[in-house]
């Protein structure tokens, strides 16, 4: 176990590099005039080819991209172009209000979809099945900014609950986190009920029952179990989702994290955060798909992790 | 002391201060971007000189009109030749960190403004700036290296503040100097959460007796306009700027908020390029200002808030003068016959830039609309502002600008005629060097700008920016639009909060009622 997470681990670094390579090739084709930004739009020219000059932009590319490398490694992002704070910084600041925001989200869908997921698969082809899957239907369907902005207007609004905008008191993560969970509570559900259905149809089932053994021991047991593993796999595909999601809920609500700092710094073309955010993206991305991995073999030991020969 | 009245006494202070800390009075106020900083030296945003405004002041102000002021300086006195400046300072005023501001104080600020090897943003505003001499410890003498007619105007504009001397040496590294905002404003400093608040206190020691009323004020960025009107409309904020004008009628319905609209020094144009053959043509260019209903595009842009253009700078700026020749009225019939006099009976085909922000491409559109009425056909390429930026003011040779026209703005921070006529139409200043997007070049104009900033009598500059109107708007290197308003949404018990016509958000004189 210990060796195949080592192995893993060592495998994200050719992966990281070749990201990291993709990113900063597509940063430097984006338009515009990062010295520019830096120096401020009302700049002089000078001022401008100063600022070029500091920020090392008349350097070749490869030498750039080996500077940003470095500095990636020794946790030097440089400075934002914007505000000329640490770009390490004003990531950290970020960090924690995505998470939570994140956290809170993903924690009410999978807890609500797995149990109307079940719900739905036991009562398969009932009026509750049809019921269900209809609204989840169209939790996926609803794009989630127009849910944010309709919370906002008919819950927040009215009621002084909760803040329209921003990060002010505790109560305020609930709506993002109902407007970020809903689609993924949706497909959750969606998937946990067809993951169920299968498994259920399975010999092993069958034989379990015919042996004789309670429903209800079938159900937990057997079919929980295995139509587990596949709905797992899902958890890890949606949380990094929901990482991708919260830049949209952030800039609805106003939330002062990652999400909402990308949007900014895309308006402003603030090139190192941008950089360095998408990095920091891809590479939760691929550590929750290693927890995922590692939580197979948690949850049914007959998977083994596989050594190499 | 007996320990009943101990405890009496104890309680008795705390609901006291409870009840004065229910009574503290907040302003919360939310506007469309955070700041970029908190040293107005390098700053060149106005959100960040908004929010500085509370904190720092500067030697002369404008007021709701856009006309200087005296500030920390009482009055001045300046040479024919516009090349030396005496200040008389306020008496009795003092820096939040308990510094008094005098002589000393302003020359170290200037000299940090006029320091080019700072690379501080507005560094070369203040290039000028030759010697700055202590005469006594309320009045300074600013030397220059040129005439400079405009420099009490540039002492007013949002960034030549004043600084604690203390801490201009107490932190000598820009990176620590800039975390600790320190000026003679009537708020302090708290903190700044990026991408969250910032936030100010009281300073109980302001000049200006009375002020501030309120006790504390926070400033939250809502980029979004529909949630910023939100914020404003549940009683979240006291505050937004600025109200855009198509969620007006939302904070009109609500009696518990009001609309403060003032008058702006913002000049919607639309740049033409005088370097592409048909629109070197003057009458090319006229007729193009004739086909626009000034008025139809404030209504389409701007909730018809706001004045159509009657210059080349807008009505709020010094030394403006109104013009009506010629009369650049809605007239399709005229700028057809302009077209076919100068060889384009069949009208012609131009390319329109402007960005991707929704209003700017509606306008573009509409603008597009409106040209098709005199024959020319427009094609609108919206982009986004970084590309914008590279492809219009990246050019490095006027051959490669591809633009025919380009939908856009300027705003006169210093509202002074030369700030508005100089970037944008001088031959010297043309992109990359400056502003002229339209790479129009006429020697009487450079001659009239020149002269206007050659002196420091009000009465000859006006003359000289009188001339330079009447040939900019006869030569037409821009389609002259105009000026929307300012908006701001508030409670309705909230007074003192409005814009300046430069885009500075105001917010030192907030009172409840």
């Amino acid at each position: 176990m210990f060796a195949y997470i080592i192995r893993r681990l060592l495998e994200m670094i050719p992966v990281l590099l070749v990201v990291s390579l993709l990113v900063f090739g597509f940063i430097k084709l984006l338009p515009g005039d990062p010295a520019r930004i830096y120096a401020g739009p009302d700049a002089p020219l000078a001022a401008v080819e100063a600022a070029r000059q500091h920020l090392g932009l008349n350097d070749p590319l490869p030498q750039q991209y080996l500077h940003w490398l470095g500095g990636l490694f020794r946790g030097d992002l440089g400075v934002t172009y914007r505000t000329q704070q640490p770009v390490l910084e004003v990531i950290k600041k970020g960090f924690m209000p995505t998470m939570w925001l994140a956290l809170a989200g993903f924690a009410w869908s999978v807890i609500l979809g797995l149990f109307l997921g079940v719900l739905a698969a036991l009562k398969r082809g009932k009026w509750q099945d049809w019921t269900l899957m209809s609204v989840a239907v169209g939790g996926i369907s609803m794009p989630t900014f127009w849910l944010g902005l309709l919370l906002i207007q008919f819950v927040a609004m009215p009621f002084g609950l909760f803040s329209v905008s921003g990060f002010n008191k505790p109560t305020d993560i609930i709506l993002p986190a109902i407007t970020l969970g809903s689609s993924v509570a949706a497909v959750m559900a969606r998937f946990t009920r067809s993951a169920f259905l299968e498994v259920a149809q399975e010999d092993y089932v069958r034989t379990a029952k015919a042996k004789g053994l309670r429903n209800r021991l079938v159900t937990w047991k057997h079919v929980m179990r295995n139509a587990l593993i596949p709905v797992i796999t899902m958890l890890g595909l949606q949380f990094g989702f929901l990482l991708g999601g919260s830049i949209v809920v952030e800039s609805v609500f106003n939330w002062p994290g990652l999400g909402w700092l990308l949007i900014e710094s895309i308006k402003a073309q603030d090139q190192p955060v941008i950089q360095a955010l998408v990095m920091l993206f891809v590479f939760e991305f691929i550590v929750i798909n290693l927890l995922v991995d590692l939580l197979y073999a948690v949850v049914n030991p007959a998977i083994r992790l596989r050594q190499e020969p | 002391m007996n320990p009943f009245f101990r405890r009496t006494s104890l309680a008795l202070g705390l609901t006291l201060s409870l009840a004065a800390a229910a009574q503290a009075q907040d302003l919360h106020i939310s506007m469309y971007a955070d700041i970029t900083g908190l040293d107005p030296h390098d700053t060149s945003d106005n959100v960040s000189y908004s929010v500085q405004s509370g904190i720092f002041e500067r030697l002369f102000q404008f007021d709701a009109q856009m006309k200087l002021q005296p500030w920390l300086a009482t009055g001045y006195t300046s040479n024919d030749s516009a090349t030396e400046f005496t200040l008389t300072l306020r008496k009795g005023v003092t820096f939040q960190d308990g510094t008094p501001f005098d002589a000393e104080a302003v020359k170290a600020n200037l000299e940090r403004l006029a320091d080019q090897t700072k690379g501080l943003k507005r560094n070369s505003l203040y290039k000028m700036i030759a010697k700055v001499t202590v005469l006594a410890p309320d009045q300074v003498k600013v030397e220059l290296n040129q005439s400079f007619g405009a420099f009490i105007n540039t002492l007013a504009h949002p960034s030549a503040v004043m600084w604690s001397p203390a801490i201009l040496k107490q932190y000598p590294d820009e990176a620590q100097l800039r975390l600790h905002p320190v000026g003679t404003g009537p708020f302090k400093f708290v903190d700044w959460q990026p991408g969250k608040a910032v936030n100010l206190t009281k300073y109980d020691g302001y000049w200006q007796k009375g002020w501030p009323k309120v006790d504390n004020v926070t400033f939250s960025p809502s980029p979004e306009d529909a949630t910023r009107v939100a914020a404003l409309k549940s009683g979240q904020v006291d505050a937004i700027w600025p109200l855009p004008s198509d969620l007006i009628s939302t904070v009109q319905n609500d009696s518990k908020l009001a609309i403060q609209r003032d008058p702006s020094i913002y000049l919607y144009y639309m740049a033409i390029n005088t370097q592409h053959k048909p629109l070197a043509d003057l009458r090319v260019r006229q007729a193009i200002n004739y086909a626009i209903d000034r008025n139809l595009w404030l209504k389409v842009a701007f909730a018809g808030m706001g004045k159509p253009a009657s210059s080349a700078i807008p009505e709020g700026v010094q030394f403006w003068q109104k013009q009506s020749d010629p009369n650049y009225r809605y007239a399709p019939d005229e700028a057809k016959a302009l077209l076919k006099a100068a060889g384009y009976p069949n009208g012609l085909d131009l390319k329109l830039w402007t960005t991707n922000a929704t209003a700017s491409v509606r306008a573009a559109q509409f603008l597009k609309a409106q040209l098709a009425t005199a024959g020319i056909r427009v094609t609108v390429t919206p982009m986004d502002s970084g590309t914008r930026n590279a492809k219009l003011w990246g050019v490095k040779d006027p051959k490669q600008a591809e633009f025919d026209l380009y939908y856009g703005g300027w705003s006169t921070s210093t509202g002074d005629a030369d700030w508005a006529l100089r970037p944008l139409y001088a031959t010297e200043s043309w992109v990359p060097t400056s502003y002229n997007v339209s790479y129009y070049s006429n020697p009487a104009v450079d001659k009239a700008i020149a002269g206007g900033l050659a002196t420091a009598d009000p009465a000859k500059r006006g003359v000289a920016y009188a001339e330079a109107q009447k040939l900019l708007w006869k030569d037409a290197p821009v389609a002259f639009l105009g000026t929307p308003d300012n908006l701001v949404g508030k409670r309705s018990n909230l007074s003192g909060v409005s814009m300046l016509p430069d885009g500075n958000f105001l917010y030192t004189q907030a009172a409840f009622k």
